[in-house]
């Protein structure tokens, strides 16, 4: 059976690492770009099943990343989750709005909690 | 409030889209380390970077909930600060609770099992909507739940359910914890509010949630309100407005409610700083107690997997340490609280100490930290002991951070006259040296690097707060942003001044002047 695809933009290496680490290497194939751009570009190309996105990140924010995401009709349908250590209603409210599907504050959850919630998106 | 007094100065200022505030910074900066140190203790416990003994996931335990009690202080800082800087700003609509109470029981539910706690949930069949906030409304219900297992005892219940009442819905959510003692009843909305039997069971806390909870629930147009009886438990009744007429009609006017609060606002902002003080620092220093412990192999051997892990659960909380130590002086310095302490001080004894505290990072990167010659040391200035080492190992700090392997750092100093300083003054373009009274002259230290520089651009920004190279928001790892900041106000509060020269990828020179003693 194929692996499903999960892209992880995130610039904190120790972050993402561990993130991978907790997930199924058997059943999931985990891409990560460091930045927004080498994000699309890698979501262009491996079209994955999921995107999770940071929101500070080096060159371009996260919110105009997601903004690209949705407004590029190749990519647009793959559901986004935000996960930052942002997390004030206004920012969750702008997230939502421009179409991400969930918003985690990276330090209210476990890793398991949070694959938990990835993986509810996988349905 | 700590937050709200420093908020005022950094009001209006964005970066791209993201609001950059005190507060968002502030959280964000707290949030990021506390985040790695969770998950790198998930990793551990989870076995999946090697199997760990009982007395290690005994120790790792402990740190994971030190690491809980940070969210929830943090969360709770922000949460607090964003209340009395702009009041509850509702964004009402009518919307499905169950879901939210759903979402929020299965998020505790980690929790409850570490407290041995069963949470029991009744829900009406339907959907049922209520008028309201659900961003803020959630973290409501959250702090309830959260505070239902608390303060329970081992084996607890803790039942959640739903009911309609009038034009009301009510949420109750009951404990069988320790209760609130009679006597303390009427205070529990107030800030910083903890019963004494809560201090007794040496559960942590800040004693703000309930506080916040009330401003929503009551900023909605809805109530809150609670029974207890000590050693039995509590039940905290949340009514929410079923529609917005409803709400509206309740809704405590904010004139009202300010001036109820502007007296205990003003009584309580020294309170608040000493509160923070403690309660963040307590939990990171057992923390770093509990990693030396399993470094220290007594409860059982580490592989290279597992401590790696707890090497960076360590940086993490030193990082936490430092941050929580400039948020700290920041506050001090913007409630004018700031102590400074003169006598006469040898410089000798305090930059062999901050050498030697450097040594073997220095060593670590092979950057050689050059001191003069001895008999140029012998030089006495007047000034804090504590805050003046705190200003040289902060540039010390940077040379040797920004500075590549195998560089130099270079301590200089010397003697020179009012005259000759305003020389400098004049002929430094990035001088700006406002001190130049000392009839006996000053001190001129300096830190030169063979590190990256500085641009031009960021040239200017170097000393405002939360600088940090580019944008602070972006850049994630080292450094608070606030040392130059807190740096540069200290020499200025010893009626000095700091100054530097650089050049883009040669390296800097940080100046000091300060006024000799004799």
């Amino acid at each position: 059976m194929a692996k499903t695809k999960i892209l992880l933009i995130e610039d904190d290496k120790s972050l993402a690492r561990l993130i991978k680490g907790a997930m199924d290497q058997t059943k999931f194939e985990i891409t990560v770009a460091l930045e927004a751009d080498e994000g699309i570009d890698k979501a262009m190309m491996e079209k994955p099943a999921i995107i999770i996105l940071d929101v500070l990140l080096p060159a371009k924010s996260g919110f105009a990343c997601l903004r690209e995401i949705k407004s590029n009709s190749k990519i647009k349908k793959i559901p986004v989750i935000i996960l930052s250590n942002l997390g004030q209603a206004e920012e969750i409210r702008k997230a939502l709005e421009l179409g991400a599907a969930d918003y985690i504050v990276k330090a209210d959850f476990s890793i398991d909690e949070i694959i938990k919630k990835i993986l509810k998106y996988l349905k | 409030m700590v937050y709200v007094i420093i908020f005022h100065m950094v009001n209006g200022k964005r970066f791209e889209e993201i609001k950059s505030d005190f507060i968002t910074i502030a959280s964000h900066q707290l949030r990021t380390p506390i985040a790695g140190i969770r998950w790198s203790l998930d990793t551990l416990l989870s076995d999946k970077a090697g199997k760990i003994s009982d007395k290690q996931r005994e120790i790792i335990g402990e740190a994971y909930q030190n690491n809980n009690f940070l969210v929830k202080a943090v969360n709770d800082l922000l949460r607090a600060a964003r209340l009395e800087e702009k009041g509850v700003v509702l964004t009402p609509a009518l919307v499905n609770i169950v879901p939210i109470i759903k979402e929020v029981i299965r998020k505790n539910k980690t929790f409850a099992d570490a407290y041995n706690c069963r949470i029991e949930l009744k829900l009406p069949t339907r959907p049922v909507k209520v008028y309201a906030d659900s961003l803020q409304i959630k973290p409501v219900i959250e702090s309830l739940v959260d505070n239902a297992i608390r303060y329970s005892k081992d084996k607890c219940l803790v039942e959640v359910s739903l009911k309609m009442v009038k034009d009301y819905l009510l949420i109750a959510v009951k404990d069988s914890g320790i209760g609130i003692p009679p006597s303390q009843q009427s205070q529990v909305f107030t800030r910083f509010f903890r019963a004494n039997n809560a201090i007794k069971t040496q559960t942590e806390g800040l004693g703000l949630d309930l506080y916040i909870n009330k401003k929503i629930i009551d900023a909605s147009g809805g109530r809150i309100t609670f029974s207890s009886i000590e050693n039995k438990g509590t039940t905290f009744y949340v009514y929410l407005p079923l529609n917005s007429k409803v709400a509206d009609k309740n809704k405590i006017s904010e004139r009202q409610q300010a001036d109820s609060e502007a007296e205990n606002l003003l009584k309580k902002e020294r309170e608040f700083v000493s509160i923070t003080i403690h309660e963040l620092k307590a939990p990171l220093g057992a923390t770093k107690w509990s990693l030396e412990m399993l470094r220290g192999g007594k409860s059982g051997k580490l592989n290279n997997d597992q401590l790696e892990l707890v090497d960076q659960i360590y940086r993490g909380n030193e990082r936490l340490l430092v941050l929580v130590r400039d948020l700290l002086d920041l506050a001090k310095l913007q409630a004018g609280e700031f102590d400074v302490n003169s006598q006469p001080l040898e410089l000798k004894v305090i930059l062999n100490d901050v050498v030697t505290a450097f040594k073997a990072e220095a060593q670590r990167k092979k950057i050689a930290v050059n001191l003069p010659a001895a008999e140029k040391l012998a030089l006495k200035i007047t000034g804090d002991s504590n805050r003046i080492t705190q200003v040289i190992t902060n540039l010390v700090s940077n040379a040797v951070k920004y500075t590549p392997v195998s560089g130099q750092v270079t301590i200089g100093v010397k003697k020179v006259t009012s005259e000759e300083l305003k020389k400098i003054a004049t002929q430094t373009r990035t001088a700006n040296i406002r001190h130049l009274a000392s009839r006996k002259g000053y001190l001129i230290l300096s830190v030169k690097d063979t590190g990256v520089g500085i641009s031009d651009e960021e040239q200017k920004k170097l000393f405002t707060r939360f600088f940090r190279g580019k944008n602070v928001l972006k850049s994630k790892t080292e450094g608070t942003g606030l040392g130059l900041y807190i740096t540069k106000t200290i020499v200025n509060l010893h009626q000095g001044d700091i100054w530097f020269t650089s050049k883009l990828g040669k390296g800097s020179i940080f100046y000091i002047s300060l006024p000799l003693a004799s």
